[in-house]
């Protein structure tokens, strides 16, 4: 679709309408719309208007979504600190524990938005941001965590058996990095349109058996 | 007592009454923004709504829309007794924490 001169991004407002609720939908994204035109387009000009949609979009999504994105947040820290610095057991429990998270969000989503499509991309967006904190994650804390790292055996053990002759453990551990930020990116898209489409369908359904309850 | 609104609810419950008819999300939206004299998200605004009609404060209908929304319905408000009953209790509660303390105050500056 052609997006109109005087209209906010096409794909922000599709991601607006299906985070909000089936019944106000409609007028709430009005709202915005007519703020957009009214307001923010004289005042801010075209790029600043889109900004303003999008942070606005982005409310929506952290108003109803950030006690799933935080906990996941968290448990990705404390899972990753513990495995640079083996520290603690390292449980099979933390993957569940992600999953269960995701699919909370995703049924959240098909419950509030009461439609398939609103558990999809509250489980599709819980993903992708979740991905975006790892790579930002990732990036940052490589190096430090290295300076630890080269000193334990466990990693040592791993350089030693997977790094290519004459790799320094910095240049290994960098690249292990970025290996795993391709590889959670591809299994997060997976999982959020999984735990996406199953927390739609069953958020949407029991919120048709169950009219009522909270938001 | 039940609950005692927040600020930003009585401001949106009263933004309500004063525009009466014309009570629908932008309208205040914009009502709020000028008595607060700051910039408010319209999500703030239409979670607070939300909010609001499920305590039953308010209630809603869905109104006709206009060419700059792409004629996207309007939803319009109306504060309900319930609504100026906890305006009321707001009110009340403020004026007791209030008393007696305009005095010190004076006596202060």
């Amino acid at each position: 679709m052609a997006r109109n001169a005087t209209s906010p991004p096409v794909w922000a407002e599709w991601v607006l309408v299906g985070l909000l609720p089936a019944d106000r939908a409609e007028s709430d994204s009005g709202d915005l719309l007519e703020a957009y035109r009214d307001e923010q387009l004289p005042a801010r000009g075209r790029v600043g208007a889109d900004w303003w949609y999008l942070r606005q979009v982005a409310f929506v999504f952290a108003r109803s979504y950030w006690f799933w994105l935080a906990a996941l947040i968290v448990l990705f820290v404390m899972s990753d600190v513990s495995n640079a610095y083996q520290i603690g057991a390292r449980a099979a429990v933390g993957p569940v524990v992600a999953l269960a998270l995701m699919l909370a969000a995703s049924l959240h989503g098909g419950w509030r938005g009461r439609r398939i499509s609103s558990g999809l991309l509250a489980g599709i967006t819980t993903c992708m941001l979740l991905w975006l904190f790892m790579a930002g994650w990732w990036m940052t804390t490589w190096y430090p965590f290295s300076l630890v790292q080269q000193a334990e055996p466990y990693w040592i053990g791993a350089w030693h058996s997977s790094a290519a002759p004459g790799e320094t453990f910095t240049h290994w551990i960098f690249w292990d990095n970025v290996g795993a930020m391709m590889m959670s990116a591809l299994v997060l898209s997976a999982v959020g349109v999984l735990t996406g489409l199953a927390g739609g369908v069953v958020g949407s359904t029991a919120r048709k058996l169950y009219p009522r309850g909270v938001r | 007592m039940a609950d005692i609104l927040g600020a930003f609810e009585q401001a949106v419950l009263l933004a309500v009454l004063r525009l009466d008819e014309g009570a629908y999300g932008r309208a205040i939206l914009r009502d709020v923004q000028t008595r607060l004299e700051r910039d408010v998200a319209p999500g703030a605004v239409h979670a607070t709504l939300e909010r609001l009609e499920d305590k039953g404060f308010v209630t809603s209908r869905v109104g006709s829309g206009t060419a700059i929304r792409d004629g996207r319905a309007r939803r319009f408000y109306r504060v309900e007794p319930a609504g100026v009953r906890a305006l009321d209790d707001a009110r009340y509660a403020l004026d007791r924490v209030w008393r007696g303390v305009g005095r010190l105050l004076k006596a202060r500056s």
